[in-house]
């Protein structure tokens, strides 16, 4: 039998880590900074000698020094064992190498109320005739009884003005029929006439409620001209980097001016935190707040905007969120990364004890010279703190049967501590 | 011929054919905490009629699992992972078909996606031939976001909560977009899941007293569907928008394109033999 061998193609990269922000660390797409040369027929799993590439050598971003940081393991099942997987890529996928951002719209808002408000009367502002209006009761310490805390539909009036509307309600929803649907289990709902119109109006509860009962008002508004767009353009962060964002309320012909804008961001842990938001180029930024709470891994932070506008006299309230990650920089990418056909070796900087993985796709080189992918591989490792050099291991049947050459570059590497459930690097 | 060349010929021949493949089938719930899957999710009916149509169908599983959790969570993928290694090690499982719902779909792909997060998942992996995904949610529902409205955590009060489930929390739509595409394989601009993941799509929901499809895997008031669908597109089945259905792997059907009678599937209907479904996926496996 013919032994097969495998033209290589190294990737023999110097990664600067020296006084790079870490609020550069974004979807950089390393195919292009790296040098790739194919190398004449080399053993498969023989490690090519240090050759130095003939391009340009570029930089890997990667935190500065000094930025990793020392974080407790988290509670959970954490696996110890290295495991390597690669999976074949079909070289007609189309995989985006950059972080996508995130579009939120809203046509909605909700604010939260006592029952002793409610049984006073809130004010609504209402700008689509039929708009629905959902009350739900909050679960405070504990103590849940759904139907105990439910305000019966039938005991809504709707007011404008000095006036109450007798023929404000279109439709109501208790407690009990709302929650056959399976998601509201503590919620009651009424749909307004469109004869009332848009406008401001007052919604009071003639049911006694408990004054300290916390309840939502969400008004829902579906196929309102009025909108509110908070969009990211990415959703995952650094810790320490700065959160750009857009938001604009709009109705049919545009973008309304003089809105009013209130953020927060819900931290993982479930603390609410006003944030003060700057403009610079066009876009709001914000800084996430710090916690000190204990937060279970995998879970977001959400940035949250309520925003208020007026439109020819109308009142628009919306409110919208888009979550996103911040991860702390436990680990980083460093050093020389060599690529061989077995696998490529990375060198870790730990500053964390935790389980990481590398991973990357790894391309190679079609009939017409085009570079396609063909194979995602990642190796996991249990790590105590300090440098490693690790194997981000390949599978070479994969290779073969691709039927595509040299030279094969390495895309879209990206470090995750698993441990953490945090993206750390994306190169 | 001699008895001895008719053996060397009869052994060249056994060796050369593939090892018989033992074909198993696993049913994966949705959201929620089960202890007996069989009777409170799927029913009998739905399980005996599908794996009718395996080799051997005494060779299914029907896991039980806390899908109350994050998908993470060892309670959630950690408990499918050891529920279908022993299924796997006791029946000699060659060949494995996961039927899954709702967000049933992200747990699978959550062990689809991170083969290095635990050392028993490669072998899952390398074993599973195709998903069958009924309703996945994997872009998560809006109706997600909709019930946490106001969830906060005081530190005087602790938690304020309209609906306490982590999986219904990681089920809003930014947050399964983070996740889809950190985390997550076999969405839009991600590489595909390393097997087939294939989504049946509910489109409608029917939920009338006159008409008898209605009552099929029980009644949902028309007023409370009518209300959830202020959050939902036209096409959904009233809880998860086609959009979302239809966001990871591929589309194997949208409901009326094959049910009987051309009956849209709702989101409890379509864990049950209803329209024909239980015979659809029967034939398929």
């Amino acid at each position: 039998m013919k032994k097969t061998t495998l033209a290589l193609s190294i990737l023999s990269t110097l990664i600067a880590a020296t006084q790079v922000q870490a609020v550069s660390l974004k979807g950089n797409d390393i195919s292009g900074m790296v040098a790739a040369k194919a190398v004449k027929t080399i053993k498969p799993a023989a490690p090519i000698k240090s050759i130095k590439p003939s391009a340009p050598i570029r930089k890997i971003i990667a935190p500065s020094e000094g930025d990793l940081v020392i974080a407790d393991l988290p509670d959970g099942f954490i696996e110890k064992k290295a495991v390597h997987f690669s999976q074949k890529i079909s070289p007609n996928s189309h995989i985006a190498l950059q972080q996508q951002g995130y579009e939120a719209v809203s046509d909605e808002y909700w604010f939260e109320v006592t029952g002793e408000q409610l049984n006073s009367g809130v004010d609504l502002a209402i700008t689509t005739p039929g708009a629905l209006i959902r009350l739900s009761g909050k679960k405070v310490k504990g103590e849940f009884a759904p139907a105990a805390i439910a305000i019966d539909p039938e005991q809504i009036e709707l007011s404008k003005g000095n006036n109450t509307l007798s023929q404000a309600i279109e439709q109501t929803v208790s407690q009990e029929a709302l929650a056959t649907a399976n998601i509201f289990p503590n919620s009651s709902a009424i749909k307004l006439n469109k004869a009332i119109g848009k406008g401001d109006f007052k919604l009071k509860v003639k049911q006694k409620l408990a004054a300290n009962q916390r309840y939502i008002v969400n008004v829902k508004e579906k196929g309102s001209e009025h909108k509110l767009n908070l969009a990211l353009p990415k959703q995952s962060y650094i810790q320490g980097e700065t959160v750009s964002f857009d938001a604009a309320i709009s109705n049919s012909k545009g973008a309304l001016a003089n809105v009013t804008n209130h953020a927060y961001v819900k931290m993982p842990s479930g603390e609410k935190r006003t944030v003060n938001f700057t403009q610079a180029n066009g876009k709001y930024q914000v800084a996430v707040p710090n916690s000190l709470l204990a937060t279970k891994r995998g879970e977001l932070y959400e940035l949250h905007i309520e925003s208020k506008a007026n439109d020819n006299g109308l009142t628009i309230r919306r409110n919208a969120k888009v979550a996103f990650a911040v991860a702390k920089p436990t680990a980083r990418i460093q050093g020389e990364l060599t690529m061989r056909s077995s696998g490529a070796t990375v060198s870790l900087e730990v500053a964390s004890e935790g389980r990481y993985e590398v991973s990357g796709l790894v391309y190679g080189t079609d009939s017409t010279g085009k570079q396609v992918p063909m194979m995602l591989s990642r190796s996991a490792y249990y790590l105590t703190p300090g440098e490693h050099n690790i194997e981000l291991r390949f599978d070479s049947n994969i290779m073969k049967s691709s039927g595509l050459n040299a030279p094969y570059t390495l895309k879209n590497i990206r470090l995750m501590d698993q441990s953490r459930m945090a993206l750390i690097q994306n190169l | 011929m001699t008895k001895k060349t008719a053996l060397i010929l009869l052994s060249s021949i056994l060796l050369t054919l593939p090892a018989l493949a033992a074909k198993g089938l696993a049913f994966i719930h949705g959201t929620g905490s089960q202890t007996d899957a069989y009777n409170d999710y799927w029913t009998g009916s739905f399980v005996n009629s599908v794996r009718a149509g395996l080799p051997d169908s005494s060779k299914y599983t029907v896991i039980n699992c806390d899908f109350d959790q994050y998908m993470w969570d060892s309670r959630a993928s950690g408990c499918l992972a050891s529920q279908l290694t022993t299924f796997i090690n006791n029946n000699g499982i060659t060949d494995l078909v996961l039927l899954t719902h709702s967000n049933g779909g992200n747990v699978v792909r959550w062990v689809m996606s991170n083969p290095t997060w635990d050392s028993r998942y490669p072998a899952i992996i390398n074993k599973v031939s195709k998903v069958i995904a009924l309703a996945p949610s994997s872009l998560g529902t809006p109706l997600a976001d909709a019930v946490q409205q106001g969830n906060v955590f005081e530190t005087t009060l602790g938690w304020i909560l309209g609906y306490d489930s982590n999986a219904v929390k990681q089920q809003q739509t930014s947050w399964m977009a983070y996740y889809n595409q950190n985390w997550l394989l076999g969405t839009s601009g991600r590489p595909a899941l390393p097997a087939t993941f294939k989504a049946v799509v509910g489109s409608d929901v029917d939920s009338a007293f006159w008409d008898g499809d209605s009552y099929c895997a029980g009644y949902v008031y028309q007023v409370a569907l009518e209300t959830t669908q202020n959050w939902l597109d036209s096409c959904s089945d009233g809880f998860l928008n086609c959009s979302s259905q239809s966001g990871a792997g591929s589309v194997w059907f949208y409901d009326t394109q094959r049910t009987n009678g051309r009956e849209p599937l709702s989101h409890q209907q379509s864990r049950r033999d209803c329209f024909n479904l239980d015979v659809i996926i029967r034939n398929d496996i």
